[in-house]
């Protein structure tokens, strides 16, 4: 059986993905205030979660690099994804700073996994004609996700 | 962790159905992304032109194949 989507159907699948990967990051802004309360420090040390996100982040996706070209991409995206499943609902059940710091590392960590993979894939099934306009649109989304974001930390959590 | 069982206003709640979201994201992409073209490391390795030939014996007897003169392909 050929489990194999159609190369626009892929597209708007990683368009989605990378919009819900990316949102992990700016979606904190709104909830500093309440995570300060919460965990009783200040928004300038809840505000390094954000950072705690990002480091790993940038540290993890040049070490994937070297896998994805020798192990295929399906494996290392889906183990990606599961580890931000995970590192997000940890954020929801985080019981002290230290915990969520914890889990907002393993966020980052899935990020550098899910992102360089999007681009190699994108390249495996778009051809060259097809490449830019597959990498164009998703960096359409990229700027929607950072105002997006946003509210979607917001509105939820009744802080916007 | 049950999304319903959180009252809007809860920090709990954007986390908590962001991590469903990105789960049913993945799940759907691990339905359709392609396959697997190799079922393992696929190296190559460039040898030079006036290699010798006990290297290029040694290494056909350990699996490897070439694909041009110059270039050595080895599918584990």
């Amino acid at each position: 059986m050929s489990r194999q989507a159609s190369p626009t159907m892929l597209l708007v699948l990683f368009c989605v993905l990378i919009f819900v990967a990316m949102v992990v990051v700016p979606m904190l802004g709104p909830l500093l205030v309440e995570l300060a309360r919460e965990f009783d420090t200040s928004v300038a040390v809840t505000g390094q979660l954000v950072a705690a996100t990002a480091i790993p982040w940038g540290i993890t996706a040049p070490l994937v690099g070297p896998v994805l070209d020798t192990y295929w991409k399906r494996p290392m995206l889906l183990i990606g994804c599961m580890v931000m499943t995970l590192g997000i609902l940890g954020s929801a059940i985080a019981w002290n700073y230290g915990s969520s710091l914890v889990f907002r590392l393993l966020t980052g960590i899935s990020g550098g996994m899910v992102l360089p993979n999007y681009f190699a894939i994108i390249a495996d099934v778009f051809l060259e004609e097809g490449r830019g306009m597959a990498i164009g649109w998703t960096f359409q989304r990229d700027r929607i996700q950072n105002c997006l974001g946003s509210s979607h930390g917001a509105l939820p959590a009744g802080s916007g | 962790m049950v999304p319903f069982l959180l009252e809007v206003g809860d920090w709990r709640l954007p986390f908590c159905y962001w991590s469903y979201f990105v789960g049913a994201v993945a799940a759907v992409i691990g339905l359709v992304a392609p396959e697997p073209a190799t079922s393992g490391p696929n190296v190559i390795l460039h040898l030079p032109l006036k290699s010798s030939r006990f290297k290029r014996v040694i290494l056909v007897r350990a699996g490897c194949q070439f694909t041009t003169e110059s270039e050595l392909h080895w599918s584990v």
